[in-house]
């Protein structure tokens, strides 16, 4: 269990960049799914309150856009420099999954059997949440 | 609320709060995981936020 944290410890800048990264994705889905459900409803008290909640929303990706690209995590204007970062995650992604083996004193603790609860709800959401939930977890 | 409005609404509505609950869940969990403390306060805005929306949603269901 130690030697397992230590491991995540020692990713604590990627943990942070793979959490930034969800947080953003999901901002993203956030304000599509919010659109889409607006186009979707009459009632006039239900819209008020979806787009109320899109304007949040909105707000939320900007600030989570502009932590991203201060942290250097995201360059929306440069598309070369965002290529980089994205073949270089992908190559993490690709060392940690094929690498690290979860230990079975963790994948019996209780934190794990709650993160493959959440994993069966997410199966209900959008196929790119649960992707990029799947992915997180493959990372941790 | 929820007898005077339509299927394809309240379909909506629960599709929300489903997405609403686990970005709320994920926001709540990770920040253990965050070392970055403007990162941790952005996962905190959002449970805030997260937790007023969920409400909103569920007036109109309930």
């Amino acid at each position: 269990m130690n030697g397992y944290i230590e491991k995540l410890t020692g990713m604590a800048p990627l943990t942070d960049q793979v959490i930034g990264t969800d947080l953003l994705m999901a901002s993203k889905t956030a304000v599509r799914n919010y659109s889409f459900a607006i186009t979707e409803t009459a009632n006039q008290e239900i819209r008020q309150t979806l787009m109320d909640q899109l304007e949040d929303a909105i707000d939320a990706h900007w600030k989570i856009s502009k932590y991203m690209i201060e942290k250097g995590y995201y360059h929306p204007k440069d598309t070369k420099k965002q290529l980089e970062v994205d073949l270089r995650t992908a190559k993490t992604a690709m060392s940690i999954a094929n690498n690290l083996k979860i230990p079975e004193e963790i994948s019996s603790s209780g934190i794990f059997k709650y993160k493959l609860l959440l994993d069966n709800h997410i199966i209900k959401v959008t196929n790119s949440v649960y992707y990029f939930s799947v992915s997180y977890i493959l990372t941790l | 609320m929820i007898d005077h409005i339509g299927v394809h609404e309240s379909l909506e509505l629960h599709e929300l709060l489903t997405f609403k609950s686990l970005c709320l869940t994920k926001s709540t969990v990770m920040q253990a995981l965050v070392t970055d403390p403007a990162l941790k306060e952005l996962m905190q805005e959002d449970v805030t936020a997260s937790i007023r929306h969920i409400e909103g949603l569920k007036r109109h269901l309930t």
